[in-house]
């Protein structure tokens, strides 16, 4: 068998979106919440000043709790800072103004790289394995663990691809400073990557003990070289459960950042 | 009890006391160095106003002014303290204070990227949602129209133009005072 080559298909800057506890809502409630979805995004992307961003996506599909779309690559920084906080101020007035059954968390993983898009509308479009890895990261346990430590006023909490965070927040293009970050390991399936946590409204457990969780148990707090080193540094608080040693890793959460609008930007 | 227009905290004086708002909404608002009043955020029924500078014991960092008439306990910052000691309720007060501190800058530069209609609609929005059970009349908006151009920035007669069309595709009563009519309609126009 001859393989010849063919064109990648173009760089795409990924968004999928999922709400908190969906099966656990009442199944009345369910078309009204998923219907809900896009509603959140166009008005999250309107309220951060990026109404041209949403109108110009490449594609877009609701996935049942929640949403998935492409954008063009350009569009990538912008996902990051400022749509996160400007998702999480949306959801917050949602709340606010009782707009749904019940107030709504959601997961947020973002991503880039590759998939079809063939501009005609087509149910395959942003098939890719860039597209499977964003619905994954969006499956990772430490970005579901977020929003399970913390209080119910953080309605967002994003987990970003190790190639999303080296070309648009290392870079410098987001503005969003890479202390923002919390890198953490991400095995769903074949996937096996680093993701990095955002959380624009950190609070509860996150501000207690960093957004990764603290364990007690030895036994799964990692090797022994690691735990060795641990008792020569007492002031470093090393016990996360997952004992992870990639570039960027930040130990703990950051709870001071400014979350708001920044007033000097468009 | 306080009446409707009654200035609860003055921009500027020391904090030294909390209210936990039981019912009756308010307006905290900026005051600006020319005397122009911003607002920056509504507050409703189980609210708690004063806590910022309380917790910090520094000065009153807006002015709030009630809406409708308000009931209000007023704590003094040791007994607020204490009571949060005795009910373990640190961690719930900085929960609450991350979503509040996130409502700090004025409303209008918040939904700055909005147009003006829904600029209009989503203050409006607000201000019915958080009208409480004790309200008489939920539904009335308890604005004038120079209210909503002060609180949004905008002039009163563009408020004027916009209230007229929200009244026009029937979100709003028609008449001289503010009352929603469909909310369904009003949430649209609000894009939520």
């Amino acid at each position: 068998m001859t393989r010849t080559a063919t064109e990648l298909p173009p760089y795409r800057a990924l968004l999928a979106v999922d709400i908190r506890d969906f099966s656990g809502s009442l199944g009345r409630d369910q078309a009204r919440i998923t219907d809900a979805v896009p509603t959140i995004l166009r008005s999250a992307f309107q309220r951060c000043g990026l109404a041209e961003t949403w109108q110009e996506m490449r594609f877009g599909f609701g996935t049942g709790d929640g949403y998935a779309l492409g954008l063009s690559s350009s569009a990538l920084p912008f996902l990051l800072n400022p749509f996160l906080p400007a998702l999480q101020e949306e959801l917050v007035y949602r709340a606010e103004v009782n707009a749904d059954p019940v107030p709504l968390r959601m997961r947020v993983s973002i991503h880039v790289g590759p998939v079809t898009d063939s501009g005609r509308g087509l149910l395959s479009e942003g098939s890719g394995t860039a597209r499977i890895e964003t619905h994954r990261l969006l499956d990772a346990s430490p970005v579901r663990e977020l929003l399970n430590r913390s209080g119910p006023m953080t309605r967002v909490a994003a987990i970003v691809s190790a190639r999303a965070y080296q070309d648009a927040v290392l870079s410098g293009y987001a503005a969003d400073a890479p202390e923002n970050y919390v890198a953490a390991p991400v095995e769903v399936k074949k996937l096996v990557d680093t993701g990095y946590l955002r959380v624009p409204s950190p609070s509860g457990g996150l501000l207690s003990d960093g957004f990764l969780p603290r364990i007690s148990d030895p036994a799964v707090v990692g090797d022994e070289d690691h735990r060795g080193g641990e008792k020569d540094r007492p002031g470093e608080q090393a016990r996360n459960a997952y004992t992870f040693h990639g570039p960027g890793f930040v130990h703990g959460g950051t709870g001071n950042q400014y979350n708001g609008p920044d007033p000097t930007k468009p | 009890m306080y009446p409707p227009g009654h200035r609860l905290f003055r921009q500027g004086d020391p904090g030294s006391a909390v209210l936990a708002l039981i019912s009756g909404r308010v307006k905290v608002l900026g005051i600006e160095p020319d005397g122009g009043q911003l607002l920056i955020t509504l507050r409703g029924a189980g609210d708690l106003i004063g806590e910022v500078a309380a917790r910090r014991l520094s000065k009153r960092t807006a002015t709030v002014e009630t809406i409708d008439r308000c009931t209000a306990r007023v704590l003094s910052v040791d007994r607020f303290n204490a009571f949060l000691n005795r009910h373990d309720g640190h961690s719930v007060l900085t929960d609450y204070l991350v979503t509040k501190l996130s409502q700090t800058v004025p409303y209008q530069v918040e939904l700055v990227h909005f147009g003006p209609e829904r600029k209009i609609a989503r203050l409006l929005l607000e201000v019915v949602a958080l009208a409480d059970r004790s309200s008489a009349n939920p539904d009335h908006i308890p604005f004038s129209q120079q209210e909503v151009a002060d609180a949004l920035g905008m002039a009163r007669s563009t408020v004027a133009l916009h209230l007229q069309r929200l009244r026009e595709i029937g979100a709003l009563r028609s008449g001289p005072r503010l009352a929603v009519s469909d909310l369904d309609a009003l949430k649209d126009s609000a894009g939520v």
